[in-house]
């Protein structure tokens, strides 16, 4: 008699478990992810959620690009959410995100195997010893670079060239703690952020930096402060127009909860001077391009709002060109 | 009669104006010196110093001249009502006023000049070049043509005493086209013109212009028809 209530509770727990994998095993349609390139998530850390960021990049919809949104707010309508308890890709109790999305899509590689089988030691296998002892090596250099961009603001093409090198490595087995420690420090290639740089009058943002911020998910304005007619010509995507006799403490209060706004004008003359009275004002972080202005923006072929490109159209543009800001800008620069 | 002190009064406030205008908005000068600062903001805002002077005192020199040739103050029982520094002014003090406006629009083209090839690291020749593709480079050109006609009428205004030659004298009066010019380009462009101080400012000096010139526009009118009537008595 006292096994039949153990016996219930095993055939119930069983059948939940099921219908746990069977939900999770119920994903979209692998044509939904090829119809758009617009993706969403909120920010997070999660080596699993930025190796499928790395799956959908590379191997998925190359044209990608993603809108990081802040932890528990809703999704942009018009891009693919994942990652989030209201979409179809998410990681479930024992199965990573990556593994989720790399089974819809079929896919069967040796690299993508080994490093689903690394996603998976290090995101849902808590309790047993990783197969593979490269595990610990890789998630120590994931911290590192975490580390040197105060854990949350490493660019995505930092996580990406990151994965790429992660993927270069495990096919090869007799590579050494050494040789991880080596290809996946990216000293060179993202060197975070530099806090002993002394504070300047106006801090200077160059393109790739600007679209870093960006590609992180951060309320970022341009502040457009020529004229009307100017900015009626072409601006800036996300531009707010706002001349300096327009700043003051009334004018400000709209952009106090901005993560980073960036004056600008022709070639920053009055970009610099709008920054200057802002920053007074208590905008926490104000910073101009560098190269200077529009001009230099212009010259670089980033988009831009005018008669021909609609505000949209401009920033999807650059949200896409955020994705991989070197990449993109020497593309654009060799058009 | 306005007194000696009340025109120094009214002196001192006009040319203190223009500083006040640009230092609300300038601020903590030491900025501009620190490494950090961009090259040629510096120039940009003494640029912008002198071009709201060079306003000024191309508005004292018009309302000093149309007050000079205006009915209202001519004939003499109104001109008693002058300050006698007003009635005293002479060619030399007219002369002397030009000189100083096309001094001040020259040194705000010439920082402007100095600023734009600072921070692009190369002479911005552009510059001194018209163009009208885009708004911007439409109201810089505005600037620069407004600098070309004051050198003409400077230089019209020099010579027409030498040669007295009619020409030359129509020539100085391209003195309203080129005030149309200056005052576009400052409101279009200038963002301390367009301030509330400084449209308070230079509105009043602009109003009094127009006033001026509307006053001497009607006397020219009927004067021209008292003399078409004369001539139809005649005949």
């Amino acid at each position: 008699m006292k096994t039949l209530p153990h016996s219930i509770f095993g055939f119930i727990f069983s059948v939940f478990i099921f219908s746990l994998n069977a939900s999770a095993e119920n994903l979209a349609p692998k044509e939904t992810f090829l119809t758009s390139n617009a993706f969403s998530t909120w920010q997070g850390i999660e080596p699993d959620k930025w190796a499928t960021i790395w799956l959908i990049k590379r191997h998925i919809q190359p044209n990608a690009y993603f809108q990081l949104v802040p932890p528990n707010t809703s999704m942009p309508e018009n891009a693919i959410a994942f990652g989030v308890p209201t979409a179809e890709i998410k990681r479930s109790n024992r199965q990573s995100m990556f593994h989720h999305m790399k089974k819809m899509m079929g896919f069967s590689s040796p690299v993508l195997e080994a490093m689903d089988q690394v996603i998976h030691d290090l995101e849902v296998n808590i309790w047993d010893a990783p197969k593979k002892e490269n595990v610990k090596w890789i998630e120590a250099s994931y911290r590192q670079l975490q580390a040197r961009y105060q854990r949350e603001n490493v660019p995505i093409d930092c996580y990406l060239t990151f994965y790429d090198r992660v993927a270069e490595l495990i096919i090869v087995d007799t590579h050494t703690v050494e040789d991880y420690a080596q290809h996946l420090s990216l000293l060179q290639e993202c060197q975070g952020i530099d806090e002993a740089t002394a504070s300047p009058v106006v801090e200077m943002l160059d393109h790739v930096q600007i679209l870093r911020e960006i590609s992180l998910g951060k309320k970022i304005v341009f502040i457009d402060t020529r004229e009307q007619e100017e900015f009626d010509e072409v601006h800036l995507p996300r531009g707010h127009l706002l001349r300096l006799r327009d700043v003051n403490q009334e004018s400000m209060k709209q952009f106090l909860d901005a993560d980073l706004v960036v004056p600008y004008c022709v070639k920053d003359f009055r970009g610099f001077e709008v920054a200057k009275a802002m920053k007074k004002y208590g905008i926490k972080r104000v910073a101009t391009l560098s190269p200077n202005g529009l001009k230099g923006w212009l010259a670089a072929k980033l988009p831009v709002v005018n008669s021909e490109v609609s505000e949209e159209d401009a920033q999807a543009e650059l949200l896409h060109c955020a994705m991989e800001p070197e990449q993109c800008l020497l593309q654009r620069g060799a058009e | 009669m306005i007194s000696r002190m009340s025109l120094t009064v009214i002196a001192l406030v006009a040319f203190s104006m223009p500083l006040l205008i640009w230092y609300r908005h300038t601020g903590d000068l030491s900025v501009y010196f620190s490494p950090s600062t961009p090259p040629g903001q510096w120039e940009y805002v003494l640029s912008k110093l002198f071009g709201l002077y060079a306003i000024l005192l191309f508005s004292i020199q018009l309302i000093i001249s149309l007050l000079g040739i205006s009915p209202l103050t001519v004939k003499a029982p109104t001109k008693k009502h002058l300050s006698p520094l007003l009635a005293r002014m002479t060619s030399r003090h007219h002369k002397w006023l030009g000189m100083s406006v096309l001094l001040f629009v020259l040194l705000h083209l010439t920082c402007f000049f100095v600023a734009v090839t600072l921070r692009q690291d190369a002479l911005a020749w552009s510059l001194l070049v018209l163009q009208f593709h885009d708004f911007y480079h439409t109201q810089l050109s505005f600037g620069l043509m407004s600098f070309l006609g004051l050198l003409l009428i400077a230089i019209a205004g020099i010579l027409r005493h030498r040669y007295n030659n009619s020409w030359l004298h129509s020539l100085h009066k391209l003195y309203l086209p080129v005030a149309i010019l200056v005052y576009t380009h400052a409101l279009a462009i200038g963002t301390e013109f367009q301030t509330a101080l400084g449209m308070a400012f230079y509105g009043v000096l602009a109003s009094v212009i127009i006033f001026l010139l509307v006053i001497h526009a009607a006397c020219f009118v009927a004067k021209e028809m008292n003399k078409n009537n004369k001539k139809g008595y005649v005949s």
